[in-house]
């Protein structure tokens, strides 16, 4: 008979010691190949900051010349995400570039219908890394997909030999470099990382809000190792992500049981198997959710997670579910927090579940700035202003 | 043709003893040929693990378990059934990778659902149809879905929001403050340049291969579209 | 306009049809013929969303594309009957592409064209009874549901 000593749950440490990492860290071997002329390392601009990943690894943050990746799905539906990264990188007065030389990563699309192949994906990446190191700035990756997606490719580039041949005459031929960032950073990682330069600016209180967080599943499920985690968050259990920004911010992060569960996005079952992705939104999350803490807000990190969670409590409603909690990104709750417009930077109004008890909850006069914003929409439509401008948004 | 019309998925034996086992076999190996196979599949002892946290397995009757044991069994028969009925029930969210062995039968439906589009399964078009504004979105302009696809048609089930949106989706678009979301029929402003590199990604990768597999009409019109766009640019380029 | 009903599906008697493609060709008297998309195909494709055509100048081969249409659910090529040069663009129908639908025969026109070998290219279309009897084949053979009618479509009475 075996005799373990026992020890109380709660006096157990958990040591996360990169030594004993199960898998290699991807990083060593991509700058071996640098070494071996097979590609260019973009390194990450200084000064950065410094996270830990899954296993202990240091993962390095850029904190400006990000050459910023947009999401399709935010930038078509909900502007109002992308809008927030931008605002909250000019309100520290960084260096960023926003371009016209991107691609999507097309990720959705080959999830949602496989009309692609390993080497188109991966020429896609390589092209819009290319386009980022011509133009001397570090891709920050605004979407969960796109960013567990070049997680893959990366990958896949790594050790598939002939691929990497393939998408290296493929760039040859585009005449762009065969470039490779040192990391692949999410934008949510970007916010965590400067959750209390963003706490130290912030204007609004948000110490009565009780949220609940969806981590994105391409974010920390695929390629788990490249994930941020925290022992002060969850005991390093979980991602820290989004978590520990809220935190920083004062808010109460509510605990539910199915934490781990996908919201249902599917890829394709959104757009032709709408079924599926509502009921499991609305079942599996957000009744959970409501149920187990009935929270202010759902704070989210990834387009596909934050239109699903909004827009499936429509048709939840109609069927007298438990449904009703706002759904925004953490770039949207950090900006908000240090005093951005509701709808002129968060542009809310794209949201479809009600946010408005929401900003009651937080003082926010939103009749105000609905007005606010409706002026500046006259003036567009009378020929005054041909764009909402950066400055005009802040006023 | 696919033979599951839904629920509970059939996995006898003589489903699909109409195609040859030659056929069922050459698909098999095309996914077993695959350079990613080996790195998402290392044997399965049937734990479990990935179908508790499947929300596919919670919704249709579906099992990763099923797929990685078929797989890893190399049973003809059941991987066709399952190429069939099955693969497009998967909704890409990688809970599987807990797998403790390693696998991902996440992944390997990916290659699955690759061999299916290359091989022009009747399955495969169906799973795809209704899709085909979407991949012609993301073909074309780069980018998957456009402010001008928030039809209330197209999204009924997300209410009459959407029809607030459709009504003032010029002027909102103008009112955003970065300057490259004021368009409307894509996400954001792209380059010419940039359009160009993306089509001679197509061509150089085959891609428009399995989009004409799938969708004559729409490949014609994506040639279309594509082979102007590259004459104007200079380049003497077509699909066929 | 004579026509036929064929399962709701309204089939015009004086139009040259191509009942594969369904499309339809209306020859014109000053040598140009308009083309269109036929009630079966609006039917099919569910009330359109965007409609593009190629513009004036564009020379097709029968076959090929002569324009773009969008549905909720679908896109897909408007295919040229004729092999000839694009004269004319319906304008309309960038503003209000529902005209596919209400009148495809008339106001949804969707392109005129300078055909290079009519006498040819009509010999491969149909018209009249042929044609009906033509289009009762395909939509028996292809399972076609009985076509479906948006607001606003035109009176055929």
């Amino acid at each position: 008979m075996i005799h373990l000593p026992i020890s109380k749950a709660n006096e157990r440490i958990f040591d996360i010691d990169p030594s004993q990492a199960p898998t290699e860290d991807l990083r060593d071997e991509i700058f071996q190949l640098e070494k071996e002329g097979e590609w260019i390392v973009q390194r990450v601009p200084e000064p950065y900051m410094e996270v830990k990943t899954k296993y202990g690894r240091i993962k390095k943050i850029p904190v400006e010349k990000t050459w910023h990746h947009k999401s399709c799905g935010q930038c078509g539906h909900i502007p109002g995400y992308s809008t927030s990264i931008f605002w909250l990188n000019r309100q520290f007065g960084l260096d960023y570039y926003d371009p016209t030389d991107q691609t999507s990563c097309t990720a959705w699309n080959y999830y949602a219908s496989a009309t692609s192949n390993p080497e188109a994906q991966a020429a896609v990446a390589l092209r819009n890394f290319a386009s980022a190191y011509e133009q001397g700035y570090f891709p920050l990756i605004h979407c969960g997909t796109s960013f567990g997606h070049y997680k893959e490719v990366r990958h896949a580039l790594v050790h598939q030999p002939e691929l990497r041949r393939k998408v290296r005459d493929i760039m040859k031929r585009l005449g762009k470099p065969f470039v490779i960032p040192e990391e692949i950073v999410h934008y949510s990682e970007w916010v965590l990382a400067m959750r209390h330069r963003i706490a130290e600016r912030q204007v609004i209180d948000m110490s009565n809000i009780t949220a609940t967080v969806h981590p994105a599943c391409h974010y920390h499920k695929l390629i788990e190792e490249d994930a941020i985690y925290d022992p002060e968050i969850y005991g390093a259990q979980r991602t820290a992500i989004v978590s520990a920004t809220l935190k920083a911010l004062g808010i109460t992060v509510g605990d539910y049981s199915s934490w781990f569960d996908c919201c249902g996005f599917g890829f394709r079952h959104i757009l032709v198997s709408r079924d599926f992705s509502r009921s499991f939104a609305v079942q599996r999350k957000i009744e959970v959710m409501k149920e187990e803490v009935n929270p202010d807000i759902v704070v989210t990190h990834d387009t596909g997670c934050v239109t699903t969670l909004d827009q499936s409590q429509f048709a939840g409603r109609a069927h007298n579910k438990k449904v009703g909690l706002p759904v925004m990104s953490d770039s949207q709750i950090a900006a908000l927090a240090m005093g951005a417009h509701p709808y002129k930077v968060l542009q809310l109004h794209w949201h479809n579940t009600d946010n408005k008890p929401f900003l009651e909850k937080l003082g926010i006069d939103h009749e105000k700035m609905w007005a606010e914003f409706q002026a500046a929409v006259d003036k567009i439509k009378s020929g005054e202003m041909e764009y909402l401008t950066w400055d005009e948004a802040d006023k | 043709m696919s033979k599951n019309i839904g629920y509970p998925l059939d996995l006898k034996m003589n489903h699909y003893a109409d195609v040859s086992y030659d056929e069922k076999e050459r698909l098999f190996e095309e996914v077993k040929a695959d350079e990613r196979y080996h790195h998402m599949l290392y044997g399965c002892y049937e734990c479990g693990i990935c179908v508790a946290s499947c929300p596919s397995a919670k919704f249709y009757d579906f099992s990763p378990r099923v797929i990685a044991q078929a797989l890893a069994r190399e049973d003809v028969d059941l991987i066709y059934t399952l190429m069939e009925d099955s693969i497009w029930d998967c909704s890409q969210c990688f809970s599987c990778d807990r797998c403790p062995r390693g696998n991902s039968p996440g992944q390997l439906i990916t290659i699955m659902r690759e061999v299916a589009v290359r091989n022009g399964l009747a399955s495969a078009k169906k799973a795809l149809e209704g899709y085909g504004r979407i991949i012609y979105k993301i073909m074309s302009t780069g980018s998957q879905v456009s402010p001008d696809m928030l039809q209330p048609n197209a999204f009924p089930d997300w209410g009459v929001h959407v029809n607030e949106i459709a009504e003032n989706l010029e002027l909102w678009r103008k009112a955003l403050p970065p300057e490259t979301l004021h368009t409307t029929e894509t996400g954001w402003t792209v380059s010419d340049k940039t359009i160009i590199e993306l089509y001679l990604i197509w061509h150089m990768t085959g891609v428009m291969d399995l989009i004409e597999g799938i969708d004559e009409g729409l490949f014609m019109i994506l040639v279309d579209v594509m082979e102007e766009r590259l004459e104007d640019a200079g380049y003497d380029i077509t699909f066929d | 306009m004579g026509y036929a009903k064929v399962n709701e599906c309204i089939i015009p008697t004086d139009l040259h049809i191509a009942v594969k493609d369904n499309t339809w060709v209306r020859v014109n008297e000053d040598g140009t013929v308009t083309v269109g998309m036929t009630d079966v195909a609006q039917s099919l494709a569910g009330p359109i969303l965007h409609a593009k055509s190629k513009s004036p100048g564009t020379a097709r081969k029968k076959g090929r594309p002569i324009a773009t249409v969008e549905s909720g659910k679908w896109v897909g090529p408007i295919k040229s009957p004729v092999s000839g040069e694009i004269v004319e663009v319906n304008e309309e129908l960038a503003a209000n592409p529902r005209l596919l639908n209400t009148s495809p025969y008339r106001k949804g026109w969707v392109v005129k064209m300078k055909p290079d070998n009519l006498d040819a290219d009509l010999a491969d279309l149909q018209i009249g009874d042929e044609a009906v009897e033509a289009y009762r084949k395909k939509i028996e053979e292809e399972n076609i549901p009985a076509c479906s009618h948006i607001e606003g479509t035109e009176d055929y009475e």
